[in-house]
């Protein structure tokens, strides 16, 4: 997996998962911002950071990050539902998009030595292929009819016909770019050499292209609106990428034109950006196409920059607030998971060894 | 041999009574099948509603303010007039929810609601007595909102005034049994910013708008909706059906009032793309059918079941008053403000996208 090197941000990371130890609610999960209520999407991001080797990703981890861990863990085997999926959080009955994170976190616990001795149960494995089985069955729109693509395909210039993931539980509901690319990531993650080539994935990667705005970028998928071009989105942007990150293979032949171009519209986000969430999740994206586009190794240096002191990458470019004295990014446990993913020089979350 | 006489049958039903079990059998079995294929409204909702519609034709009239604005000028003093003129609700001690329109970045259009209009909503009703005023939304095209912020010239405002703003997109949850039962679920999930107000103010943009002619107050709803758990359009409430859903919301939200920002508005192919129009108006109300009728008649369109159908379907649920006769029109005449609207082109409707 190409991955530009990148400096040692270990105190960077210390401190914030010391944050998100400190920021753990009650029942195990975490929320998207301080004392706010546990969701399964920010629970899952919070595991994947203090799954860190820094954190309780080695052996004899500290007890407060093992703690944490194994409380996380609990809540999201307690909210894993009877279908395989999750809700949105411990109330919602209903599976949805949530669940992709939740099976990123069971890929990376039952691939890694370390947390597979310290914190894998006898059920994972279940839970983890049920809750593959539920993406692959029930995460997906349904195909339209040829009728429906025309109307489509002439309203929105968009392939109808290449099927993509949907938000949520319902039947009738289409796909969109971000759900998309986190099932390609939730899926690939378990085995990204066999799984990048499987037809899902396959699938799911022409969706991206087909979705990818003309000007470079992702935005929730409707790259047209009409005639018009709706312009591209950061979040949508990095999700795209990091799914093509991680699923890129041989029968893509390379990287594809979407990707160079949205390599170069993310790349002006992050440096545009007043928000320490894009930034992280921007700068987490950017760093596996080194050499693309515009996007530089000094560039690169300029927005970890960014991230940890919020320092602007120029004179005339907007600043951000970067990491606190608490710890964290934004008052937020989940923005504060992406930027230790986005730190971290170990790649355990995305190809675990 | 003689022919025993056969004792006459005693009949269990007379003739009458069987035929009055008929009728009422088939008056019982038409209702019960009437209450199936009507749904979700259903046939007993549907007689209720009349007789609320009817009632609602002996009740008093509606109040809607229109005054002219500039972005250029004071908008308080106007705005003040509006609010005074119309019988608005006392906000003494309140927490009041400002719920403006930010959907996208798209330079030079009139697509947000203007910061110079929220800020003098903000400086009314602090000037009014209100407790708290906080800005919320939950824009439909991005999960990071902040440079949305930035880049609309709000979040200034909202830092120079130290108002509070809240990403409804992801705010905690409470679950809110549906009032009307229009869109077919029987329970949302809603932010709790927005189930906890005691004054929830709906703040659009004058537009066109494709599928629904016009999005004015009771659209800008669609806002309030937490992308977390409907995802991004929120298109889910697309599939249930665009006026079910926008007069659900109306129905189960808290008690409102709208100011729409109508200063310079949009035209042709709006939401997104149409033309800036400058009607020089702001509208306010607390009936919120009756002002976004009334905005619709300052566009050049009348609600009907072909024009601003979600205006037309909220009165005739007994939601407020749209007909001309049962709104009084305050501070300036409606034929004084009105214009001629390039109406948005309507493609043929694909909802799930």
């Amino acid at each position: 997996m190409n991955s530009y090197a990148i400096g040692n941000y270990d105190d960077n990371i210390r401190l914030a998962l010391d944050y998100l130890v400190k920021t753990q609610n009650e029942d195990g999960g975490w929320g998207y911002k301080v004392g706010g209520q546990s969701f399964t999407e920010a629970t899952a991001m919070a595991l994947l950071a203090l799954f860190h080797p820094i954190g309780g990703g080695k052996s004899n981890p500290a007890p407060v990050y093992a703690e944490s861990i194994q409380k996380g863990l609990l809540r999201l085997r307690s909210d894993n539902h009877s279908d395989g999926g999750w809700g949105i959080f411990k109330d919602d009955s209903f599976s949805s998009w949530h669940g992709f994170l939740a099976t990123w976190v069971f890929n990376i616990l039952l691939k890694v030595p370390e947390l597979v001795t310290l914190y894998s149960r006898p059920e994972d494995p279940d839970i983890r292929n049920r809750a593959r089985g539920w993406i692959i069955g029930k995460g997906r729109e349904p195909r339209v009819n040829d009728k429906d693509a025309i109307i489509v395909k002439k309203l929105f210039s968009i392939d109808a016909k290449i099927v993509g993931f949907k938000w949520g539980p319902n039947p009738e509901e289409a796909g969109f770019v971000i759900p998309t690319a986190m099932a390609i990531i939730a899926l690939t993650v378990e085995d990204r050499l066999v799984v990048a080539d499987t037809d899902v994935v396959r699938e799911s990667k022409a969706y991206l292209r087909n979705r990818a705005c003309p000007v470079g970028g992702w935005n929730i998928g409707n790259p047209f609106a009409y005639d018009k071009q709706l312009p591209p989105t950061p979040d949508g942007t990095s999700y795209g990428l990091l799914a093509f990150a991680i699923s890129l293979s041989s029968s893509d032949f390379g990287q594809t034109t979407e990707v160079l171009q949205a390599v170069s519209t993310l790349a002006d986000f992050v440096e545009n950006s007043n928000s320490d969430q894009t930034v992280a999740l921007g700068t987490l994206a950017l760093r596996f196409f080194p050499d693309v586009g515009n996007n530089t190794q000094d560039k690169l240096n300029a927005f970890y920059n960014k991230l940890r002191s919020g320092r602007a990458t120029k004179d005339d470019k907007p600043k951000t607030i970067g990491q606190e004295k608490s710890g964290g990014w934004a008052n937020s446990p989940f923005a504060t998971a992406l930027a230790v993913l986005a730190l971290s020089d170990n790649l355990y979350f995305f190809d675990p060894k | 041999m003689a022919l025993r006489p056969t004792k006459p049958r005693r009949r269990i039903l007379s003739r009458r009574q069987f035929t009055r079990l008929m009728l009422v059998g088939a008056i019982g079995g038409s209702v019960a099948v009437a209450e199936i294929v009507s749904r979700p409204l259903g046939i007993i909702k549907w007689i209720g509603l009349n007789f609320r519609r009817i009632g609602k034709g002996f009740g008093v009239k509606s109040q809607v303010a229109i005054v002219n604005a500039s972005y250029d000028g004071d908008i308080l003093s106007p705005l003040r007039t509006a609010w005074d003129a119309v019988d608005s609700p006392s906000v003494v001690g309140k927490r009041v929810v400002l719920k403006p329109n930010i959907i996208y970045n798209l330079p030079g259009s009139a697509i947000n609601t203007h910061p110079a209009v929220i800020e003098a909503a903000v400086r009314l009703f602090r000037e009014k007595g209100a407790k708290e005023v906080i800005v919320a939304e939950g824009s439909a095209y991005q999960r990071d909102i902040t440079d949305l912020l930035y880049q609309s010239g709000i979040k200034q405002v909202l830092t120079t005034l130290n108002v509070p703003f809240v990403d409804l997109n992801h705010d905690d949850l409470v679950k809110v049994a549906t009032k009307g039962g229009f869109n077919g679920l029987e329970f949302m999930w809603f932010p709790k910013t927005i189930a906890e107000a005691d004054l929830l103010v709906s703040m659009p943009k004058m537009k066109t708008h494709h599928w629904a002619s016009v999005t004015l107050s009771m659209k800008n709803l669609y806002g309030i909706v937490p992308g977390i758990k409907y995802g991004w359009p929120k298109n889910t409430l697309h599939v249930t059906g665009i006026e079910q859903s926008i007069t659900e919301l109306y129905e189960t939200m808290p008690p409102q009032a709208a100011i729409v920002d109508g200063i310079v508005a949009m035209e042709d192919d709006g939401p997104l793309f149409g033309k800036p129009r400058a009607a020089q108006v702001l509208v306010v109300g607390r009936d919120l059918v009756a002002v976004d009728a009334t905005c619709a008649r300052i566009m050049g369109f009348e609600p009907s079941k072909d024009t601003a159908k979600h205006i037309w379907y909220a009165e005739w649920l007994g939601q407020g008053n749209a007909a001309k006769e049962r709104i009084e029109q305050k501070a300036l005449p409606l034929e004084s403000v009105k214009q001629d609207f390039v109406p948005a082109p309507k493609p043929e409707d694909v909802a799930r996208y």
